[in-house]
């Protein structure tokens, strides 16, 4: 009796598992357009639909996701797995999400190899690649005006821009300097605007 | 064997640097793709940005994926994959432990310190996207038509809410409808 009691136990956690799995996996797979457009499918799944998170702690979770280095869906996944189950709920959760692009970019690739120089597939290309270019340069645009929101900050970019472009400096250095810089134009300031929140929560 | 370790290396460091999504990534795979290893071409590197943005899932990931199938087979696009999120991994795990420990909202210094350094390191990898537009458009804008497609993208990209796939599918087709046209 204990040891049917015992696998169920198992046998549950192991649903639970391939629900994180299969939540990421479907996500990763239908949603075009990167992170910014996956993050709200996240939160719908994981607070509204699945309600393993709190409104309140998923908060913390984007706000983490949106601060360190790495794809945001691969961030979010990671971090909700890992609250969840631990290191295995977070490779499990991260393998859900990229699977979908590692499978679905391997079949493109064996198509291409094929099918790049044939007349059509040259010409969508040469239309397609300055479209490229113009969305990048608006997501430059649409980030540096939710970021950038004071003089400070455009100075630091533009010098940081410059440099960049001018004598090819190093990525690693790019955001070295911006941290550096970041810590001599920004620290004396008490509180940004940003955050009423807090000053609220002060006295 | 090489080949393998320097993709998860390379995609390593990729993934340091590739704060706010994909694209502040650009500027070190073509340093390191392009310019130190040539293990790509200019032209290689743009499909591959395109194939990566109209597929589904994180853009890096596409990226990578792509990246490491070119330069190394299956096994490199599995190593390229895995090194893009491993500093993902082991930063949100370190993050977690610190913490835990030293509680950065209850400690102002830190919690100043930690929001300075954001207040710096968020426009240096805007920077970096920027950087990533300029090298796309000088590589990709070479012609009027070009010049057309970017303007008429990036108007629509920024004042509307269209699905960026949509606009680059858009961008494709037309160019394959006025060649249709013309010839």
């Amino acid at each position: 009796m204990a040891n049917t009691s015992g696998i169920n136990e198992k046998e549950k956690n192991l649903v639970v598992l391939l629900k994180l799995f299969a939540v990421f996996f479907k996500i990763g797979s239908l949603t075009v357009g990167g992170g910014y457009v996956m993050l709200p499918l996240i939160e719908n799944e994981l607070v509204e639909k699945k309600k393993w998170f709190k409104k309140e702690s998923f908060v913390d979770v984007l706000a983490l996701s949106q601060t360190v280095p790495g794809a945001l869906a691969v961030n979010t996944a990671f971090q909700a797995g890992y609250r969840l189950y631990g290191l295995k709920g977070g490779f499990i959760a991260i393998a859900g999400a990229i699977l979908p692009s590692f499978l679905i970019i391997l079949a493109v690739v064996a198509f291409l190899t094929g099918y790049r120089d044939y007349p059509g597939v040259t010409t969508f290309f040469d239309g397609a690649l300055p479209a490229v270019a113009a969305l990048v340069a608006a997501a430059a645009w649409k980030l540096g005006k939710n970021v950038i929101r004071e003089a400070k900050g455009l100075v630091l970019f533009m010098v940081l821009l410059l440099a960049g472009y001018f004598w090819s400096l190093h990525p690693f250095a790019i955001i070295g300097l911006g941290a550096l810089l970041g810590l001599f134009l920004f620290r004396e300031q008490p509180r940004d605007e940003g955050e009423n929140r807090e000053v609220e929560k002060g006295p | 064997m090489m080949v393998f370790w320097e993709i998860y290396y390379s995609f390593f460091k990729i993934g340091l640097v590739s704060f706010g999504g994909g694209y502040a990534m650009i500027p070190l795979m073509k340093m390191e793709f392009i310019d130190q290893q040539s293990w790509l071409n200019s032209q290689e590197f743009f499909d591959i940005m395109a194939v990566s943005e109209i597929t589904p899932g994180p853009v890096s990931i596409n990226i990578a994926t792509f990246t490491g199938f070119k330069v190394g087979g299956f096994w490199g696009a599995v190593l390229a994959t895995l090194g893009v999120v491993s500093p993902s991994i082991i930063i949100l795990l370190l993050v977690y432990f610190f913490s835990r420990k030293l509680s950065f909202k209850k400690n102002p210094l830190l919690d100043r310190w930690g929001k300075a350094l954001l207040q710096g390191i968020r426009p240096a990898a805007i920077t970096l996207v920027a950087l990533a537009a300029l090298y796309l458009g000088e590589g990709t804008v070479t012609d009027l038509p070009g010049v057309i497609v970017f303007a008429a993208s990036l108007a629509l990209a920024l004042a509307t809410r269209l699905n960026p796939v949509l606009i680059i599918v858009l961008a494709g087709t037309g160019s394959l409808v006025v060649e249709t046209f013309y010839q």
